[in-house]
């Protein structure tokens, strides 16, 4: 399977959206996306640290330390409020330029 | 709010560092394992999956660096980091921190206290209202050598009319004879000053009240007094319940309303004034104080004021000449050839008749810190090229490792900022004991002077200003320099020491510069040195040595002139008995005083080329003998002698200048002249005297003359003893006499001609602190440049080892090599001294303007400072070319 290049605002999407069903840890939430993606999209551990620490930074997610499914300690993220706003922002605007992009591979 | 919050987040993450780091760590560790399990569900075996695991997860130490990077400040952190390895690396060569150190210290040193004194006399503002908009208004007849005050009437007049500035006020110093009830009165020095200058300067009492306008200025003044902090500590001790109660001044009753806070010390600055009275009061403290307020003619009253807001000086200056015109116009007697000028209050420090100079004299000696500063920064630049070069091989492991080449320089210039960090801290400590030295250049003078040289806001900031400086310059190219390690060759060649031509050039062309800039601070020491020699040698008209100045001021004591004459005359009696005296002489005017004599004289028959028939001149009033006694050369006639007395025909002795001016190619003895008026007293001319130096040094020859004291009188009066050994000796009793006669006769001004003329602002004051400053700069410069060609000499020797061995095989003698090196070194100071030459011409032609007998060009400095120079450089090469000479060839052959 390729390796399809993910821009940074996109896998910020990805995440906060697989975060809106619950909250997660690192690995579940790059298997998720693996899952849900039918393995399409396999998101490298190297961006995905990076991104849930911005993102931590800016407010959308928040963390909490839990114990995982194997009795490990782990880090569980959470989406916020404004996380959720952000990502009803993100997917409306995504939703649009898909959209558009569409139309015009499908012109003649 | 978003970036509050992520601010917080930031600056949460500083400080809860390691915590973050643990638990990141344990994250990543976390998911290694997860992964590792899925991988052996997968089916791997246990080792595989966790190499897979590994290998997926990519470089832990990468990914944390960019994951904190996310975080919190990372230049904050990484700025500590480079702190705390200078530190360990400046402690591992100890002998190159100290040398850096002190060479930024000393070089920051003196500037600081030359900074902190040129801030204090030219830059601090005083302590009042919007001090930057003060400017100060005085009077100057094209007559007179100073500018003179204004008269009163003038003042109301420019109140009223001008437009330009406001809050104008005028004020008087004054001394005055101040005592408590019941206890002896002192001589004190008091301002007059309109009541409500206090509130228009923002100048609230401590205790009490200041003066108000309802004190009223004119002459229906109240007859209180506000008294200055310092008055109220050291004469009366801090008490407490000083307002209210009376004060004697001139025996008249006043009371003290209230104390000045500390800061204050008068109007004008540098006066320190201990009383303050209205000015209508005048007419109290003395009965010929008559016009004081009312005369157009009496000259007495200094002006200050705020420029209005929308006007600068030019505009005050512009209607100064307008309303002096109007003034002229309606006035002309007493407003002949005169005009009004405006100084902004910090240009007329420290009196307003050497204000011209002063912004030069600030500028050039701030030059003189800044090439001082430079000399040093180029120092340290050597120094740290050298080592930069020695260490070559860690920058360029560190460059292969990943740092960028902005990293690498970033740690260079905190190693250069922590060393200038230190030498500032050091600096300041050697500036605080220096300035303590810097009181020895109080100028003195009748007046009591305040001298403040505690630091103020603007002596930190230049200090700290000076230290970032110091580090950044000195450690800027070196630092670029070295981030351009190339990589691969020198890891190689192991560090290798061969510099490029290019690094040779810089090191050599910062040591000329250095050169030059020695030169240049030495010869202004030089020129000033040799300017100081000069006027301590110019014919004063008088002989000053073994003098001793004892002032009293009898009319303040309350004596008549008939009682005071017999005081005069039994004074000198008893003083010419004492032993060890050889003469003893009184005068009303000692030259260099700050206060002179003045007026105006009528010739006879005036020559048609004097305006109006009369010519002002100053004048002292002297006891018989006193052209002998001080050794005025008498080119005609006679001097004044003790049968010139009051009821004796009026005589006086005229200067040369005066002569010519009256009487041009005549002969003066048996002249007349009226004195003050056209129909005034007359007096005949009996002698002339050499025309000598009677205020400034610098002053263009001027009209004076010698009344007698019993026709002429006038107070106070100072004695001129001359003592034939010591005069410290003979002080002692000289006091006694005069206490014998009266002891409660303030004897004040007590000092020697000498110190007189050395602390006098208009004697050898500013040569002096000249001379001193730049001597010292120079001494620093002269260190400083010494230790720079040994610098670059030496190390261009280490380097040149293999050189010197091929050359000393081949049959180089040691002398040879000897010679070698100090060529190399001196080829570097003439290159300097050539540069440094031209800077220092041009300099010393700006400075001939300033300073009274500076040459533009003497080639007795010029020779001196650059033999002086070369001879350095020889010694600073000698020990670098004494350890080429003992270079062993064979060693030096098989080294590299």
């Amino acid at each position: 399977m390729s390796k399809i290049e993910l821009l940074q605002g996109t896998l910020d999407m990805l995440i906060l959206r697989v975060l809106n069903a619950g909250p997660l840890h690192g690995f579940a939430i790059a298997q998720r996306i693996h899952v849900l993606s039918q393995d399409v999209l396999k998101v490298e551990e190297g961006s995905l640290y990076p991104a849930l620490y911005r993102m931590e930074q800016k407010g959308w997610i928040e963390a909490e330390w839990g114990q995982s499914e194997n009795n490990r300690r782990a880090k569980f993220y959470n989406l916020t409020k404004a996380g959720k706003k952000q990502l009803d922002t993100e997917s409306k605007s995504w939703d649009r330029m898909a959209a558009a992009i569409a139309q015009v591979m499908a012109s003649k | 709010m978003n970036l509050l919050k992520s601010a917080l987040h930031r600056l949460r993450s500083l400080f809860n560092r390691r915590r973050f780091d643990a638990e990141m760590d344990e994250e990543m560790r976390n998911h290694i394992a997860l992964q590792t399990e899925a991988n052996c569900a997968a089916g791997m075996g246990p080792k595989d999956a966790r190499d897979a695991a590994l290998r997926q997860f990519g470089h832990l130490d990468t990914l944390q660096e960019v994951s904190r990077e996310q975080r919190g400040f990372v230049w904050m952190t990484d700025l500590a980091k480079d702190v705390s390895f200078a530190c360990r690396i400046l402690k591992k060569s100890p002998g190159f921190a100290l040398t850096v150190v002190g060479t930024l210290a000393f070089g920051m040193a003196v500037n600081t206290t030359i900074f902190s004194m040129i801030n204090v006399m030219f830059l601090q503002p005083l302590p009042l209202k919007d001090a930057e908009k003060l400017v100060v208004i005085v009077q100057k007849p094209r007559s007179a050598p100073f500018p003179q005050g204004l008269s009163f009437p003038d003042f109301r007049d420019m109140r009223q009319e001008m437009t330009s500035v406001e809050n104008l006020i005028a004020f008087m110093p004054q001394p005055a004879s101040v005592s408590l009830p019941g206890r002896s009165a002192e001589r004190t020095w008091l301002q007059l000053v309109i009541p409500d200058a206090f509130q228009r300067y923002g100048v609230v009492a401590t205790k009490g009240r200041t003066l108000l306008a309802s004190d009223g200025e004119g002459a229906d003044a109240k007859p209180v007094a506000v008294i200055s902090h310092s008055y109220w500590q050291n004469q009366l001790g801090s008490a407490p319940d000083v307002v209210g109660s009376p004060l004697l001044i001139n025996g008249h009753p006043f009371t003290i309303v209230g104390i000045l806070p500390p800061t204050i010390n008068g109007f004008a600055w540098g006066l320190d004034m201990s009383v303050f009275v209205s000015t209508g009061t005048i007419h109290l403290l003395a009965k010929e104080n008559s016009g004081a307020l009312e005369g157009r003619g009496h000259n007495l009253w200094r002006l200050l004021a705020h420029i209005k807001p929308g006007h600068d000086l030019r505009s005050v200056r512009s209607e100064l000449s307008v309303v002096a015109d109007r003034l002229f116009k309606a006035y002309p007697d007493t407003h002949k050839e005169t005009s009004f000028v405006a100084y902004s209050e910090t240009h007329a420090r420290p009196d307003p008749s050497i204000s011209e100079f002063v912004p030069a004299f600030a500028a050039f000696f701030l030059g003189m810190v800044a090439l001082v500063l430079v000399i040093a920064c180029a120092n340290v630049a050597n120094l740290m090229m050298a080592r930069a070069a020695a260490r070559e091989r860690e920058f360029s492991l560190r460059a292969a490792v990943g740092a960028t080449r902005f990293r690498l320089v970033r740690q260079l210039l905190v190693e250069s900022l922590v060393l200038a960090a230190l030498a500032g801290i050091a600096s300041w400590y050697i500036s605080s004991f220096a300035g303590s030295l810097l009181q020895r250049f109080t100028p003195q003078s009748q007046i009591p002077v305040v001298q403040n040289y505690e630091a103020d806001w603007r002596n930190y900031v230049f200090a700290v200003l000076a230290t970032l400086v110091a580090g950044v310059a000195s450690g800027l190219v070196p630092a670029l320099r070295a981030s351009r390690a190339n990589v691969l060759g020198s890891i190689r060649r192991g560090g290798s020491l061969q510099g490029t031509e290019a690094k040779h050039r810089l090191r050599n062309l910062l040591v000329t510069g250095q050169i030059a800039c020695s030169l240049v601070v030495l010869v202004c020491a030089g020129l000033f040195l040799r300017s100081l020699h000069r006027a301590q040698n110019v014919p004063l008209g008088f002989d000053g040595t073994g003098v001793i100045n004892l002032s009293v001021d009898l009319k303040l004591q309350g004596y008549s002139e008939e009682k005071a004459r017999q005081f005069f005359q039994e004074a000198l009696t008893r003083l010419r008995s004492v032993p060890d005296v050889q003469s003893a002489t009184v005068t009303t005017h000692v030259p260099f005083d700050v206060f002179m004599n003045g007026g105006s004289v009528w010739p006879d028959v005036p020559p048609p080329t004097l305006k109006n028939g009369s010519t002002p001149l100053g004048f002292a009033s002297v006891a018989p003998g006193y052209l002998e006694d001080m050794q005025v050369p008498l080119i005609k006639g006679r001097s004044i002698q003790s049968t010139d007395e009051a009821n004796a025909p009026k005589v006086v002795v005229v200067n040369e200048t005066l002569a010519a001016v009256c009487w041009p190619g005549e002969n003066p003895i048996g002249r007349t002249f009226r004195l003050w008026w056209s129909e005034g007293p007359r007096f005949e001319v009996v002698g002339v005297t050499r025309t000598g130096k009677y205020t400034m040094l610098g002053e263009a020859p001027s009209a004076y003359a010698y009344f007698p004291l019993a026709q002429q009188y006038g107070a106070p009066a100072s004695f001129l003893v001359r003592a034939k050994t010591s005069p410290s000796a003979v002080l002692p009793a000289l006091r006694e006499v005069l206490r014998s006669l009266d002891p409660n006769l303030p004897v004040f001004n007590v000092k020697s001609m000498e110190e007189h003329l050395a602390s006098s602002v208009f004697g050898f004051m500013p040569m002096r602190m000249g001379a001193t400053m730049t001597t010292v700069q120079g001494v620093i410069a002269l260190l400083l440049a010494v230790l720079g060609i040994y610098g670059v000499v030496s190390y261009s020797v280490s380097r040149r080892t293999q050189e010197i061995g091929i050359r000393m095989a081949l049959g180089s003698t040691q002398t040879g090599v000897t010679q070698l090196v100090v060529k190399e070194g001196l080829r570097l100071t003439i290159k300097g001294l050539a540069a440094g030459a031209f800077v220092a011409l041009l300099i010393g032609a700006a400075l001939s303007k300033i300073m009274y007998g500076l040459p533009i060009f003497d080639p007795l400095v010029f020779l001196g400072i650059t033999s002086l120079l070369l001879l350095t450089t020889v010694v600073a090469c000698w020990w670098p070319a004494r350890r080429a000479a003992r270079v062993n060839p064979i060693e030096a052959l098989r080294t590299e």
